[in-house]
């Protein structure tokens, strides 16, 4: 498994301690920083207000979030040469058609569903962390 | 005569086969100068010995009694040869004579007086010659008893000839001498001369009557070649007007027919014949001809005849006739009486057959009935005048109208423009006929009487003739005025109500505004509903799931139960608002079509679900236009349905099918699992309508219900048929 920081984007508290709690389950050990909404997470990601930019191995991203949602943020980081690269996954309540179409439009690498039963979700992220964390090869920062 | 003449020729025969002999035989007229004596007893006692009385005619040619003559006797050459000489010179010359009697005889043996005497003289000098010839021949030949048979031969001609003679003699007497016959010439001769004259005269007198005569005979002549020719001149001009006759009969099927009243015979022309349609030539009396008269006018015809027999009148009558074949046939019958001595003799007349003529002049009366009682039957006014605008026809609405406005009776021929019009009217209709006579078309144009507040419609049309002439024109006006009251009541009726959907279309749009608007809502809150009812869920069943991990041993068993059920009720929750999601989705989603394969989608969903025991049997080909994800949600849902129904008997079996109704395709998902109750088949595509209970079977409504909203966006229709345990099927069409 690579080392580097995992971004979670998220401004639901419960889902941020049940995302975590399924990392830990599935044997996830990377960092995690923990952006509580869109605007944040830019900052972070960007440097933005006193905070060093940061080179997270990969993006997890709500959609439905207050101030920026999970769409602006995504087009931000595609349009920024620094974080374009940088892989993400929408993790998401939302099943919409079209919020999928518009994720993988925006340059989004995969779209996973929260689903309510835990054991489920937290199968869902290990199987998202056998891949982006130890079979994808990523690209060079 | 015969007999003599051969006996005749017989002699000379023998005459001549002697005569031979004599030349072979040596003669002896030297012995004769030798023996002096001669005598001719010598043979005597032979004769003596021989019967006298046997054998005289046996033996006629028998010599040798005696001795030839000269032998007999003392015979000198000179006396013997001229003995013998003058014998056969005798008998040459009596040879001749009778062959110039016999040509005498044969040239005119018509005219010569008793020839009978005459072949007497020639037998008799025949027989004479014959005895000289045997006298000769005796001198070397002594045949004595020949020469006394020829000899009684010729005394009996002789003596015949005598009788004979004595017995014509006296005819002979009669026979006038020559110089008596030139006498009688003579005389006869001026006779004849006389009557030569008197001839002579009477030819020329005969000559100059022939003349006469020949020149009458020319004249004749002449005049009959004038005649003739004036004759055949005539009979031409007569077959000429026969065949005309003859044509025109034909033609007009005009027959020709007498009756001679005295004999009672009858004459009927072919064409007669062939208007009876009975053979022609058949013999045909007066009262039979009468009987073919139709039942009704049969007495019409015998109450001419007799007329026409006893007052000497003619007819000329229209009579139905039944022929011999039983066919009706109308004619028209002329007779003319032909009065002699101021009685009928005869009646004659002409028979023409004018069926088809009294047919069509009836089909016309008829068709002229039917026309008047059409225009009749209306209270149109209608008017027909021919091309100087003369009243032709017209009807009693016609009549009634005229008389209403004008206070004139409309009369055949009257003229449309009358001086008793205003001058007005006349002008304006003038006009008006004027365009239709010019146009050969049809005008029309609606009349509105102010002071009755009455609407008319009149026409005009021309009558055309058979060559595309217009002779006439046909009027037409017709009371509108209720049509016309209801058009304007319908034109009300039009606007308002065009007021109305005006109003209701803007209400319409006002509410499909608001219904967008609601519908955008909708559409919002099911996003939300998505996002915020199933976020708490989760985490519901996140953190319960947690507890129940990580505090298992704080828990006892009653707890734990609880800490389960809580954790499936947040599933079925997720299911529920999932499903809700779904139907809401397919609800407001946009059908596209494309071309699906649908035997392939159904295998390829059934492998993607679990199936368990069941198997699946797909029709293959099937092909259909539809939105893939819906219809690939139909099929899963229907899929899935039978799986789970099917899922508790011993074999489950599904089938995917198609078949055809009323020209559209119906396809099929059947299982043979638990089926329902038709009772309550009305339910089944109703979202949250279960028909069995969820211990039975999962499930929580919403499947068929999408399953109806997606067939139905598809313009499709959807049904099933089931018996409780015995299976289901869903039967769909897709448009």
């Amino acid at each position: 498994m690579k080392d580097g920081t995992i971004l979670l984007v998220e401004d639901n508290e419960d889902d941020v301690m049940l995302t975590m709690r399924a990392f830990k389950k599935q044997g996830i050990l990377n960092e995690v920083v923990h952006a509580k909404d869109g605007s944040i997470a830019i900052e972070l990601l960007l440097g933005k207000n006193g905070f060093d930019p940061i080179k997270p191995i990969i993006v997890l991203l709500d959609l439905q979030m207050p101030k920026l949602n999970g769409l602006e943020v995504l087009k931000i980081m595609k349009e920024n040469e620094a974080t374009t690269n940088i892989p993400v996954v929408v993790l998401t309540t939302s099943s919409e058609e079209e919020d999928v179409v518009k994720s993988y439009n925006l340059g989004a690498n995969s779209f996973i569903r929260k689903p309510v039963d835990f054991e489920q979700f937290a199968k869902n992220v290990g199987q998202l962390g056998l891949y982006w964390l130890v079979l994808n090869e990523p690209p060079p920062l | 005569m015969k007999h003599t003449l051969i006996t005749i020729l017989y002699c000379l025969i023998i005459a001549a086969g002697y005569s031979t002999d004599l030349e072979n035989r040596p003669i002896r007229p030297i012995q004769l100068q030798q023996t002096t004596i001669t005598t001719c007893s010598s043979i005597s006692p032979v004769i003596a010995e021989a019967s006298p009385n046997s054998g005289f005619f046996t033996s006629l040619l028998d010599t040798s009694l005696w001795p030839a003559r000269w032998y007999c006797g003392v015979w000198t050459d000179f006396h013997g040869w001229m003995y013998i000489s003058s014998d056969l010179m005798i008998w040459a010359a009596y040879f001749v004579i009778p062959l110039i009697l016999g040509y005498f005889l044969y040239q005119r043996r018509k005219d010569v007086p008793f020839p009978s005497i005459l072949f007497l003289f020639i037998a008799f000098i025949l027989a004479c010659g014959i005895t000289h010839l045997v006298d000769a021949a005796i001198f070397w030949w002594p045949a004595y008893k020949l020469s006394a048979v020829i000899r009684l031969g010729t005394a009996i001609i002789s003596w015949g000839t005598v009788f004979a003679l004595v017995k014509v003699t006296p005819k002979l007497l009669d026979f006038k001498s020559p110089s008596m016959l030139e006498n009688v010439i003579d005389e006869k001769t001026k006779e004849l001369q006389a009557l030569n004259n008197q001839l002579k005269k009477e030819i020329a007198e005969k000559n100059v009557s022939q003349a006469k005569l020949e020149s009458l005979n020319a004249h004749l002549e002449q005049t009959v070649a004038e005649r003739t020719e004036s004759l055949q001149e005539v009979n031409s001009n007569l077959m000429h007007l026969n065949s005309l006759f003859q044509s025109v009969q034909d033609a007009a099927k005009i027959g020709v027919w007498e009756i001679d009243l005295g004999s009672g015979s009858l004459y009927w022309s072919d064409t007669v014949y062939d208007i009876h349609e009975v053979p022609k030539g058949t013999e045909v009396k007066l009262e039979e001809g009468i009987n073919f008269y139709h039942d009704d006018y049969k007495p019409v015809i015998e109450e001419a005849v007799n007329t026409a027999i006893e007052k000497g009148t003619g007819w000329d009558l229209k009579l139905k006739l039944i022929t011999a074949k039983q066919n009706e046939v109308w004619v028209h019958a002329i007779g003319l009486p032909l009065v002699e001595n101021g009685k009928t003799v005869r009646l004659r007349g002409l028979f023409q057959d004018i069926d088809l003529a009294v047919k069509s002049e009836s089909k016309i009366r008829e068709h002229q009935q039917n026309v008047t009682a059409i225009i009749e039957n209306t209270d149109s006014v209608i008017w027909a005048t021919d091309k100087e605008l003369k009243l032709t026809v017209f009807n009693q609405a016609f009549t009634n109208t005229i008389k209403n406005i004008y206070k004139i009776t409309p009369e055949i021929g009257m003229s449309v423009i009358n001086d008793q019009f205003k001058a007005k009217i006349n002008s304006f209709w003038e006009e008006k006929y004027k365009n239709v006579f010019a146009s050969g078309e049809q005008v029309i144009w609606e009349n509105h009487d102010k002071k009755t507040d009455a609407y008319s419609e009149v026409s005009l049309n021309p009558i055309i003739d058979e060559n595309d002439q217009v002779v006439g024109i046909s009027g037409l006006s017709r009371d509108i005025t209720p049509s016309k009251k209801q058009e304007e009541l319908l034109v009300d009726v039009n606007n308002s109500l065009e007021e109305k959907v005006k109003e209701r279309t803007e209400e319409l749009e006002e509410n499909n505004i608001k219904l967008l608007a609601v519908n955008k809502e909708l559409e919002s809150f099911s996003y939300s509903v998505s996002h915020d009812l199933r976020s708490p869920l989760r985490g519901i069943h996140g953190f319960t799931n947690a507890l129940k991990e990580d505090y298992y041993e704080t828990f006892d068993d009653a707890g734990r139960d609880y800490l389960d059920r809580v954790l499936s009720g947040t599933v079925r929750m997720g299911e529920l608002i999932d499903d809700m999601l779904t139907l809401s989705r397919v609800s407001r989603a946009e059908v596209s079509s494309e071309e699906i394969d649908l035997s392939s989608l159904v295998q390829e969903i059934f492998e993607s679900l679990e199936p368990g025991k069941a198997t699946l049997k797909v029709q293959s080909g099937l092909k259909t236009k539809g939105d893939l994800p819906l219809v690939k949600t139909v099929l899963q849902n229907l899929l899935e349905n039978s799986i789970k129904y099917s899922s508790k008997i011993a074999n489950p079996r599904i089938e995917f099918g198609s078949s055809k109704k009323n020209g559209s395709t119906v396809y099929h998902v059947t299982d043979n699992g638990a089926g329902f109750d038709m009772q309550y088949s009305h339910k089944l595509f109703s979202p949250f309508q279960r028909l069995h209970h969820r211990k039975e079977f999962a499930g929580n409504g919403i499947g068929l219900a999408t399953v109806n909203r997606i067939i139905l966006k598809h313009g499709g229709k959807i049904w099933a048929q089931s018996k409780i345990d015995e299976g289901a099927t869903f039967y769909f069409t897709l448009k």
